[in-house]
């Protein structure tokens, strides 16, 4: 059995929820299908699930179910984005960004009057990345363009985030989730991140 | 744009759609995916495609099948869980059934109310699950919160009447609370199972309370 795995039963010990809940959020689409891996054993079929998604989504969910109702919380893990339009003002008022991501954005694909989610999003991957330390100015005009250019080509499913370097130079992919790749040895992958976790985050944030 | 609705009587068929009600009242196809607020059927429907609904009544026979293209043509062969989950299947607030229900794939809801029987290929998934069994029914998967399946006779000597009919074969049965009747199944797995008359049953898993009528057959149980 691989080490990612958890069965249907320990991951109910594990979290105290109940099948009832399970089906639940499985109806409502908590949790997305293809993360139900079924598998026949000896006591007949059990499910597992990917062990590094499934326990940090129970405990959001958990954690967020009494504020928001189950539709809202689907529309939270959702990786589509839905309608908004935000003014630069309530971008940094409500600390979504900063000033030095606005500017920089600025610079690469001009100023809109509001921006959509996907603009936000762009934005907000790109601040996020550049206070972690994780890439440098010039690297992230470089995901600016790749984020504007291509993300609206996923039209909501979700894709990965890959920042590779060699050498010293950088290149950005987005790349289709669940998708594996291998680079030569001397690249290194820096970054590796679902857009996913991106959206959810930044989908709280919004509705704060 | 409002959406209309739909209203046969007699015989008729439609291409499928976006439907605020609909409503047949005799025999109907659909042929493609219908999506409707409502949807009460008194005789026999058969949608080639799936069905999403707030409400679902039905009294006689609510079939779904995979429409597209014509048998014999070079469809690339699923395996069958996969034909499981890409099948037809029903998306639903509140499914009431007097009657037969026949689906390929999976049924969701939050209220699922049979009376009849059920043919079901993939996972039928609902808050509350509540059947009385009419005939032989089959269903891969069932899962909920509250399960019930009842052998349906309130009737007295109706036992006696209906021997060997009114069965359910299912490959998996997990829930909160679980009752059941003139059941069959691989797995069943809960908080609180009582296994009523006329079970067997492969494997018994349960949490706080397990009781079985001596008329029932358990293999294996387990407390976990």
């Amino acid at each position: 059995m691989s080490e990612d795995l958890i069965s249907k039963k320990e991951l109910l010990d594990l979290t105290g929820i109940s099948y009832g809940q399970l089906y639940r959020w499985k109806r409502k689409n908590l949790i997305p299908e293809d993360w139900f891996i079924r598998k026949s054993s000896f006591t007949g079929q059990e499910t597992y699930f990917p062990r590094q998604q499934i326990l940090p989504r129970i405990d959001k969910i958990l954690n967020m179910k009494d504020g928001l109702s189950l539709d809202e919380l689907a529309d939270v893990f959702s990786p589509a984005l839905g309608e908004v339009q935000l003014e630069r003002h309530e971008l940094l008022g409500r600390n979504i960004v900063s000033e030095g991501s606005l500017v920089l954005y600025k610079e690469v694909c001009g100023e809109p009057a509001f921006f959509n989610l996907d603009q936000t999003l762009a934005l907000y991957v790109l601040d996020k990345l550049l206070r972690s330390g994780e890439i440098t100015r010039e690297e992230g005009r470089m995901l600016l363009g790749v984020m504007s250019e291509h993300y609206g080509r996923f039209a909501g499913k979700p894709c990965d985030l890959v920042l590779l370097r060699k050498m010293g130079v950088p290149v950005f992919l987005l790349a289709a989730g669940g998708t594996e790749y291998y680079a030569d040895s001397e690249a290194k992958m820096v970054i590796k991140k679902p857009i996913g976790q991106f959206t959810e985050e930044l989908k709280l944030l919004i509705g704060k | 744009m409002d959406k209309s609705n739909i209203r046969i009587i007699g015989e008729g068929s439609s291409s499928g759609g976006d439907y605020e009600k609909v409503k047949v009242v005799g025999e109907a196809d659909f042929y493609g995916d219908l999506r409707c607020e409502t949807l009460k059927i008194t005789g026999e429907v058969c949608v080639q495609g799936t069905l999403n609904a707030e409400e679902v009544k039905v009294t006689g026979t609510l079939r779904l099948k995979n429409g597209g293209p014509a048998a014999g043509s070079a469809e690339p062969l699923l395996s069958a869980d996969d034909a499981a989950e890409a099948a037809p299947g029903i998306r639903a607030e509140s499914v009431k059934i007097t009657g037969e229900l026949t689906l390929p794939g999976s049924c969701e809801a939050e209220e699922f109310k049979l009376r009849g029987r059920i043919e079901a290929g993939g996972v039928l998934s609902a808050e509350d699950i509540n059947i009385k069994l009419h005939g032989a029914s089959r269903v891969k998967e069932m899962g909920g919160t509250n399960i019930t399946v009842k052998g349906a006779t309130s009737v007295p000597f109706g036992a006696l009447l209906q021997m060997g009919l009114g069965k359910l074969q299912a490959g998996l049965i997990e829930g909160d609370d679980i009752y059941l009747e003139n059941t069959e199944a691989d797995s069943v797995r809960g908080m609180r199972v009582e296994i009523g008359p006329g079970c067997r049953i492969g494997t018994v898993e349960y949490r706080d309370k397990l009781e079985v009528d001596s008329t029932s057959q358990v293999q294996s149980e387990h407390r976990v």
